[in-house]
Order: structure tokens, then sequence, then C-alpha cells
């Protein structure tokens, strides 16, 4: 009896429709650094320049650096590209997850609404779109 | 019977060990050189009482630095019924035959594993081991220790080891010739793991990594470890006026009674002020420094198993080479934040005993410990602030590079060629049961290396005040000490007892009344260079010998008066405090 996941693959499987996936993944992945590099930027200076938490803005404009340049590689060397965008994530992590940690006893960068939540966790999320996209990639 | 394992550094010998001996205590780190002695323990295999050795990792047999003398002189006991077994990592597998060749020449008994067989397969590469076998004339087996896949194999055939009897003649092209026959390098896709290990090859990058990795760590020992920990829990709930522990600790001890004085002491200024062994013995070491410690084990236990320290080394090498050091060093560096005694006992992964000797010294002067650490946090964060606690650490990192400078140029450059050499791992996936083991092992080996030295100079302190010793040292040594480096006469306890912990002499300076930042600026600065642990010192005269040691200590001490001279120099010029 077939499956979904079976026709799933059969559908994926046939030359064209990869093709189409492929450059549905670099779209996907060109929008997700597009949005995710800006506001990881944004983050990073406002830390700065409100001089609440300068060193975590410092990291993540380091984090913004490494999704703009991936983005510039992304075009020419795909899986260059997609290296640094994996590192910035996997760094926008590891601050999301160190700030988790230490919620409520940290001091968070306070957005209306939003108190107690850094920079960091707020990003996170949006960022793990990058795992479906690299685990059913060809990148593996 | 006996087990040698035996192989390249990094082929994954320490993870096999833990396979083969289920009671295996050995480090296992995703970087060349982590097993730096040698690890013993026995088990059972085949219904056979057997002891597993785990060598340091070598490339050859000829001795020609500390790791393969060690190797070689464990390797003699290697008696006719005994066997090695010689891991190989499958991806360097020329590297990995040039030491079988070695093991073959000396007629050991052999049995070969070819480690790694997972990523050979991931690499499309393809290793014909019944041709290896055919060449060698010793068992060859597939392994992946990280899964354990092959293990059983390789313990069923333990009783088929033997001694080869190829003719090897010249190595390298008998290598090629067994490479040639047995290895199939396949289409080689490359992977975005492939893409990434080759962009933190690139010094910036690394940097860049490091700055975020550095401040991860730092933010979850100051949140987590301290405020949340120590202050938050454990210093609220156990050790605190009023909490079960209190009231119990109050009703065994009768008040006003010497042993009251010396178990508990006053504890109406907080559990770090009253000297007691069960108040701030078990505070400073359960309460303090044990979270700090936890914290810092559990960050470095995952990155050295990723694979990012030896990346590290590349980034290092860059600042260290200046200083006459490699970028190894990092990593005895690192270590040594964490404990010192670690630290010290892997300065063997540098090159020559001129690296050793340099290493050794920053080590014992530049490097704080974590307890130290937390230690300075607690007292000297809490009485004066942080910032206090970051010019310590910008004196330290400026005495890290003189001292090596000095000691890079005193020593006259190596003959040798020092540039850095080493192998980098590629990355791989932490296993959460080798980090739980790793940190395990580190915390008991804090506990039981570290607490009897804490509560020794706990007890130590408050004999020397109960018996009014303290107060006549403090006025013979007072005076020099005031007229030299400024600090107060009190702070005598306080080196007397950094001679054993440094953190319980730290926490000495909660009993100084009336002492200014300045002064506690000097005071830790002092105690931090001014001569090791003895647990660290005991390693260090064990690597380095008696004549370097005492050359050490005379430097160390020099090192001290100098800076602590400097400090109050300039407290005076520039009217500080």
């Amino acid at each position: 009896m077939l499956t979904c996941s079976d026709l799933l693959g059969e559908v994926i499987c046939k030359p064209n429709n990869l093709r189409y996936l492929g450059m549905l993944r670099k779209i996907a992945i060109t929008l997700y650094s597009l949005v995710i590099a800006p506001a990881t930027m944004y983050f990073g200076l406002v830390e700065i320049l409100s001089l609440k938490n300068v060193i975590e803005g410092f990291c993540l404009i380091i984090i913004a650096c490494f999704y703009f340049k991936g983005l510039l590689l992304f075009r020419r060397t795909e899986m260059r590209g997609l290296a640094y965008i994996t590192i910035g994530s996997l760094l926008l992590w590891l601050l999301a997850f160190n700030d988790l940690v230490s919620l409520g006893i940290g001091i968070a960068v306070r957005i209306p609404g939003l108190e107690g939540l850094s920079p960091p966790i707020l990003l996170a999320p949006l960022s793990l779109i990058l795992i479906p996209i690299i685990k059913h990639g060809e990148w593996r | 019977m006996k087990i040698f394992l035996a192989g390249n550094p990094n082929v994954g010998k320490s993870v096999l060990f833990n396979r083969l001996a289920s009671a295996g205590n050995s480090f296992v780190s995703n970087y060349p050189g982590t097993t730096v002695d040698y690890f013993v323990s026995s088990t059972e295999i085949n219904g056979r009482e057997v002891e597993v050795i785990d060598l340091p990792g070598v490339y050859s047999l000829e001795g020609t630095n500390e790791a393969e003398e060690v190797a070689l002189k464990i390797l003699k006991d290697c008696g006719e019924e005994d066997l090695v077994i010689n891991v190989i990592d499958a991806t360097r597998i020329r590297n990995g035959l040039f030491l079988t060749l070695s093991l073959i020449e000396k007629g050991y008994p052999l049995i070969v594993a070819v480690n790694m067989m997972d990523v050979v397969r991931k690499k499309g590469m393809e290793i014909d081991l019944k041709a290896l076998e055919e060449s060698l004339g010793v068992p060859v087996v597939g392994t992946v220790a990280i899964s354990g896949e092959g293990v059983d194999e390789l313990i069923s055939r333990i009783e088929e080891g033997k001694k080869a009897s190829v003719d090897v003649g010249d190595k390298w092209a008998f290598i090629d010739r067994i490479v040639a026959r047995a290895v199939r390098h396949g289409e080689r896709k490359i992977t975005l793991l492939d893409e990434i290990d080759e962009v933190t090859l690139n010094p910036l990058v690394n940097l860049a990594i490091a700055f975020v990795v550095l401040y991860c760590i730092f933010t979850s020992f100051l949140r987590v470890g301290h405020i949340f920990l120590t202050e938050g829990l454990i210093g609220k709930y156990i050790f605190a006026q009023q909490t079960f522990y209190d009231v119990l600790i109050h009703r065994i001890f009768e008040k006003n009674t010497f042993l009251y004085e010396i178990m508990v002491g006053n504890t109406n200024q907080g559990y770090l002020y009253s000297f007691g062994l069960l108040t701030t013995g078990l505070y400073i070491a359960l309460g303090v420094v044990l979270p700090a410690i936890f914290i810092f084990y559990a960050w470095l236990t995952v990155l050295e198993d990723i694979g990012y320290l030896p990346r590290l080394t590349l980034l290092a090498d860059i600042v260290l080479s200046k200083i006459g050091l490699s970028g190894t060093a990092i990593i005895p560096t690192i270590l040594g934040m964490g404990c010192n005694v670690p630290g010290m006992a892997a300065s063997r992964i540098v090159d020559s005993s001129r690296q050793k000797f340099i290493l050794a010294n920053i080590l014992a002067i530049a490097v704080p410990c974590t307890a130290q650490l937390s230690v300075a946090l607690h007292v000297i964060g809490g009485m004066f602030g942080l910032k206090y606690l970051i010019f310590v650490f910008f004196i330290l990192i400026l005495l890290y590079g003189i001292i090596g400078a000095l000691l890079d140029r005193v020593m006259g450059k190596s003959s040798l060629s020092e540039e850095l050499i080493m192998e980098i791992p590629p990355y791989r996936r932490p296993m959460l049961r080798n980090i739980v083991k790793k940190l395990e092992m580190r915390m008991r080996s804090f506990l039981f290396d570290a607490l009897p030295w804490i509560i020794v100079g706990v007890l130590i302190v408050n004999v020397l005040y109960q018996s009014g010793l303290l107060g006549m040292i403090e006025n013979a040594v007072g005076p020099f000490l005031a007229f030299w480096l400024g600090i107060p006469p009190e702070m005598v306890g306080a080196l007397i007892v950094g001679f054993l912990r440094k953190d319980v002499a730290i926490a000495f300076f909660s009993l100084i009344p009336g002492m200014n930042a300045w002064q506690a600026v000097t005071g830790v600065v002092i105690l931090m260079i001014y001569f090791p642990c003895v647990a660290t010192f005991v390693i260090m005269f064990k690597e380095l010998g008696f004549l370097n040691t005492l050359k050490s200590t005379i430097l160390m001490i020099a090192v001290a008066l100098v800076v602590g001279g400097l400090l109050h120099g300039l407290s005076i010029l520039f009217g500080v405090f």
C-alpha cells in the first residue's frame, strides 16, 4: 500500500520537480537570510547604542555578518554560502540557549510587550526554519 | 592477559578503551593528544581476566617525543600471551599503517581495528578489510567505536591476535602497495559539514566564533553559576542563616566551645565570613566553586567533543608564536582555567621542553583557575564591584604575554622549527553519554582532590587565628608587606593558606577589616601569581623536574614582588585611594 510519504517521494523525485524544489529551497534560504540578517544587525545595534548589553550587541553583529557573507556567497557558491549561514544560525542558537537558561536572571533588553525576552530568544525561532531546509536538501 | 591499545592521536583509542573496559575511565575528546598519560582498567573479556591499557597517541615507535617514550616503556611489558590492538583511523589509513608496520617490526602480537568506518562510507571510500588482512598477516576488523559497531567482532577475534611474519622492507613503499590494493576512492561528495570545516579554518572566522563562544561561557558563568546557583540557590537555601542546615549544625555543636569555633564559627555576617569547617569550608567548596566549575567544564566538554578546540589553536598560534609557544598551548591554558592541575598535566601536548617550561610558568603565574575566579567574583566583586575583577584579569593577561615573551628571549630560540603541526579533526556530534561521563569524572576529581585541601586551608586559618599565631606572624612580616606591597599585614594569613588553596586564601580577604579596593586588587594579583596551589606544584615538579621547578619558584616569587611593588608604586604615584 502506498503511503503519503511514498507518494511525496515519487512526486519529488521527478527530475523537473527536483529542479523546482531546488529553486524553492534557494529562494527560501535567500528570503530567510534577507529577513534574519538585518533583524539581527538591528537588534545588535540597539543593544550597543542603548549600552544595556554591549558585548551581546557585538555578538549579534558578528552573527549578522555571517548571514550577510553567507547571502553574498550563496548566489555563486551555494555550499560555502550555506556554511556561513549555518554558522550564523548555530551561534544565534547558542546565544538564545544561553539567554533561555538564564531567563529571569539576566539583563535582557526590554522590548515593549515582550519584557524579559532577549533578542537572541526572539530571533532563534525564526532561524529554526533552516533545520528542515538543510535536512531535506542535498547538502548533508 | 594484557591488551594494549596503540594508535595515532585522535583515532578513537580512548572510545574503544571505554567500550572494551566497561569501567573504563579514559578521557575522550575530539583533539589529538587528549591522552597524555596512559590509562589502565581491568575487565573480563571472553571469560578471561584482562587488563586493558590505553596508550598515548603516537605516530611511530622511535621515541622522538614524550608520548612515544611513554608508549615504548609500557609496551615493554607486552608478553607472549598479551596483545596489541592497533587502532587506525580509516580516513587517514596511510599514517595509521606506518605505526602498524612499526608494531609488526617489533614483533608484537597484533590485531588491527580500522576505526571510523562510518566516515569512510560517508566519504564514498571503500576499504577492503580482507585484502588488508592478507597484506598485513594479522586479523583486521572494521569498527565504529563511537556507536559500538564492530566492537563485538573485535572482541570475538581477540584470541586470533598474532605476530605477523611479513617482510616490511621500505615502509612507505609497502604502505603504497597495501593502499593500492585495499583502498578504493569513490566519487567524493562535499557535504555542508565539510564546508563548515573548511570555513572555520580561517582565523578571522575563528576569532568571530571565539568571541561569541567566550561571551556565552562568561555570561553563563556569571548568571547561572554565580547569580543563580551560588547566590540564588545554594547560598540562600542551604548555606544561610535559619536554613535547615544552619539549624542542624547549631544544634549539634554547642556555642562558645573550641569545637564550635572550629566547625561553625561566627555566622552572623554570613557563611563566607565565619571560617568554620562546616560553614565557610563547605560553602566555598560546594556553594561557590562547584557551580562555577560545573558551568566551565560543561562548556569545555561540549567544545572539546565537537572538535572546536583544535581550530582555536590555529587562531591562538598567531598570538602565541610571539611568545615562543605554538598554538597547541591554548589547550592547556583553557584546561588550566578550569583547574591548573589538568592544565599543567596537559602541558605535555606542546612540542619541546623549552615550550613546556614557558607554558608551565605562565600557567602557574597568569592563568587563574575557576575556583580562584569564582571566589574572587564572590569576595572582590561583592565588596568592591565587578570592574576590579576585570582589572585583575587585565593584569593577568598582560603578565601572560610579558612573562612568555621574556622567557622566550632569555631561553633563546630553539634550533628546531617550532611551527604548528597539528591534525585538525573533523567536527563531530558530541555524545551525551561521553559528556555526562567526563563531567562526572571532572566533578568527582574536584571533590576528591580539592575539597580536602579546602578544608585543611580553612582549618589552618582557624587554628592560626584561634591560637594567636597569626597575629605573631603578622607582626613579623606585616611591616614588609605594608612597605613594599602596600597591603594590610592581615593578608599574611591569606598568603600562608594560598600555598594550599587559592580560593580559601581569597575568601580570607573577607576577614580583613578596612581594606580598600586597590589593596584587594594587589592582594588578589599577588595571591594568584606568587605560587601555584600545592596540587599544581606537585604536577609541576613531576613535569619539569627539580632544577626547572626551582627556577620557576624563584621566578614566581620575583614576579609577585615586582608586580606587587609596581601596583603599590602606581597607587602612590597616582594617589589611588
